[in-house]
């Protein structure tokens, strides 16, 4: 499968080299005002990108190890988009009078928390109460494959533009850590306690691949011949971002009664980037057609 | 072009395909379930499970009591995913439920006992853990131990602590005793008192059990001041074979009969452990369990509790030896059941503490494993385990 991706990667790539020849020969580039306002209709543009991502989870079905017999369990709390992770990669994109088809494969670190309650006591025996807090933290990295037409909105210096698209994701790995923390009032006091974090491997519980639907809008700035990039973007997660063959697939954690929820997660990605241009030779030249 | 098309096509179904999608199939396949009751001082430890027609798993368990110091008996029905349906408390007056959970008709048996007089009861509830009953058995049996299905029948163990004999008996599923023989445990005070801290479980659980091996009838328990598995035809004074432990700290902890004297077993002695996939014992005559040799696995707890099914997985029939492990584990064991050459492992559980009750193989061929969990560490609940044939590596 991995393969199949690089193949796409290639072709796309490969698509965008094979551009290249077809550009006008360097002294056609100055041949005058009207063959560069139609040579610069098109650019391909290639950089870099990095910036954060917040990112959380909209529950679809909720799913517990702990079944309770005599209580509605309290669910799940989930912490959405409290915590950046960190999101770098690659843009080629395809400008062709205003409108860009970009392509932006990245690497994404999501972060989502939730945590569960759980209380323990007997009537009328305040001492026999046990109160326990399970925060749940996912830590997921991503290799992500987003398609984007993006509309420039302005052809000045600073260009304002929106996009839209979707991304498809693949996992690349996934931990997770369970702290429990809780108040004890059965050993003789208030014994407020914090335990180790149990941390582990956690790859088989989530899928393998993912898609989503992309919405955004940024900002070009022109400096000489390159552009710096700001760029916001919002992902909301189409499929489910859980496995769920493998739901209960960790020992350690269905052991403390966690189980996946089917999720879908969405993110906010902010990045800051640089590109350049590929359709151009002289040093003279610009990039761009500043109208 | 049209290749193009073809190939983005291609593209968009096999990525589409690797997508996940929530799946009940998968929900039914594989689960962990702990039954967790907020009551603080409430305690649970199941005995056996059964698999339910409709999918369902209902389990016997026993629920600690504050009037009395015997168990009181809880019930609990599960769906097929593993979701708790209902439960049902038994009233105190009856107490120490005694497993096998035996399916007869439609309806599910145990025994129990009266608090008072003792005396063994057939209970019955319904496939949903419900509409319990109790019928006094027709015979004095005092102390249930262990019982078994043989057909429509329950051989059943008890203990009689008058004349400090271990009986087996037939009983039909209406509390009918049809046959009964009791075998001494000796003489001396000191021999029953392990037997009464079992009952009330402030001392060790003996791996007591009863059953039907060809034509004989065994029962593992105590006789003549030692912990022994005995065989008998139900009619003679004196066993037709005995295979001695060492008092109270060797002897057989599982036993299931797989074809003629052939058994897969497990023992312990001392604190050791033993599993003997495909041993054979003598049912007549006297022999010593120590003699029986077996793989010795050091990662079991002293005298551990160890539970034995016959199931085929991946069409291969296998023998599997569920135990207790020291790091809390339920450990796995898979035996060829025609040559007892060992197939594979497998442990279960991590965070909190499991240990095994009951084993199953599902009409699905999957394996549902019952044990005790401690929830928060300390908190005695249910939990069931179910893992799909395919996870099995043997």
């Amino acid at each position: 499968m991995k393969h199949f991706y690089l193949l796409i990667i290639c072709l796309l790539v490969s698509s965008a080299i094979h551009a290249q020849p077809r550009r006008k020969t360097p002294a056609s580039y100055n041949a005058g005002n009207a063959q560069d306002a139609k040579f610069l209709e098109k650019q391909w543009w290639l950089g870099f990108k990095a910036g954060i991502n917040l990112s959380g989870a909209d529950v679809i079905t909720a799913y517990s190890a702990l079944s309770p017999v005599n209580y509605t369990p309290s669910g799940k709390s989930y912490d959405n988009y409290s915590e950046p992770g960190v999101v770098a990669g690659l843009e080629v994109s395809f400008y062709y009078k205003g409108f860009s088809v970009s392509f932006q494969p990245a690497y994404r670190n999501a972060i989502f928390s939730y945590s569960n309650q759980y209380l323990w006591e007997d009537s009328g025996i305040p001492e026999n109460r046990l109160e326990l807090t399970y925060d749940q933290r996912q830590q997921l990295d991503y290799a992500d494959f987003p398609l984007l037409f993006r509309y420039d909105i302005t052809s000045t210096r600073l260009r304002p533009y929106v996009q839209v698209g979707a991304a498809y994701t693949v996992l690349i790995d996934a931990a997770k850590s369970v702290t429990v923390s809780g108040i004890d009032y059965a050993s003789g006091g208030q014994n407020e306690f914090t335990n180790e974090p149990i941390i582990v491997g956690a790859k088989q519980l989530f899928a393998q691949y993912q898609w989503a639907l992309t919405g955004g809008a940024g900002v070009n700035y022109h400096v000489g011949n390159i552009r710096v990039n700001l760029d916001l973007q919002y992902r909301k997660g189409m499929s489910l971002a859980n496995s769920t063959e493998n739901r209960y697939g960790n020992a350690q954690l269905a052991g403390v009664g966690d189980a996946m929820d089917d999720i879908k997660i969405n993110s906010f990605m902010i990045t800051l980037g640089t590109l350049f241009p590929l359709r151009f030779l002289t040093k003279g030249y610009s990039s761009i057609n500043l109208r | 072009m049209i290749q193009i098309k073809t190939f983005l096509l291609l593209s968009l179904m096999l990525m589409q395909a690797c997508l996940e999608e929530t799946n009940p199939a998968f929900d039914e396949k594989a689960f962990t379930k702990i039954f967790d009751n907020y009551s603080f001082s409430a305690s649970y430890f199941p005995i056996d499970v059964q698999q339910t027609s409709d999918g369902g798993y209902l389990i016997l368990g026993g629920r600690r009591l504050t009037t009395t110091t015997f168990t009181g008996i809880y019930l609990l029905k599960a769906d097929k995913f593993g979701n708790f349906v209902s439960d049902e408390e038994i009233d105190e007056s009856y107490v120490n439920p005694v497993g096998d959970l035996m399916k007869i008709g439609a309806d599910y048996f145990f025994l129990c006992m009266d608090p008072l007089t003792l005396q063994t009861h057939v209970a019955r509830v319904d496939a949903n853990g419900e509409g319990f009953t109790a019928t006094a058995v027709s015979a004095s049996l005092t102390y249930p131990a262990a019982a078994s299905l043989d057909g429509t029948n329950i051989i059943a163990l008890s203990y009689n602590s008058v004349t400090l004999q271990s009986v087996i008996s037939l009983i039909t599923s209406t509390g009918t005793v049809t046959s009964s023989k009791g075998y001494t445990i000796g003489a001396g005070e000191g021999i029953e008192e392990p037997i009464i801290n079992h009952y009330l479980r402030t001392g060790r659980q003996f791996p007591f059990q009863a059953g039907k091996a060809g034509s004989l009838y065994y029962f593992n328990g105590f006789y003549n001041y030692t912990f022994s598995l005995v065989f008998t035809n139900l009619s003679q004074d004196v066993p037709n074979g005995v295979v001695q432990g060492q008092q109270d700290d060797g002897g057989i902890s599982a036993l299931v009969p797989v074809s003629g004297n052939s058994f897969a077993a497990a023992r312990f002695n001392f604190g050791d452990n033993f599993l003997l996939p495909k041993v054979n014992l003598n049912s007549s005559g006297i022999t010593s369990s120590t003699d029986l040799g077996g793989f010795s696995l050091p990662e079991l707890t002293p005298n551990a509790t160890v539970r034995i099914i016959r199931a085929t997985i991946q069409d291969q029939n296998v023998l599997v030896f569920a135990a207790n492990t020291k790091s809390n584990q339920v450990g796995l064991f898979f035996y060829d059941e025609a040559t007892g050459e060992f197939l594979g492992s497998r442990y279960v559980g991590y965070s909190n503490p499991l240990e095994v009750a009951s084993i199953k193989q599902t009409a699905e061929g999957d394996l549902i494993i019952c044990s005790t969990t401690y929830v928060a560490g300390r908190f005695g609940r249910f939990c069931l385990v179910k893992i799909p044939q395919s996870d099995i590596t043997l």
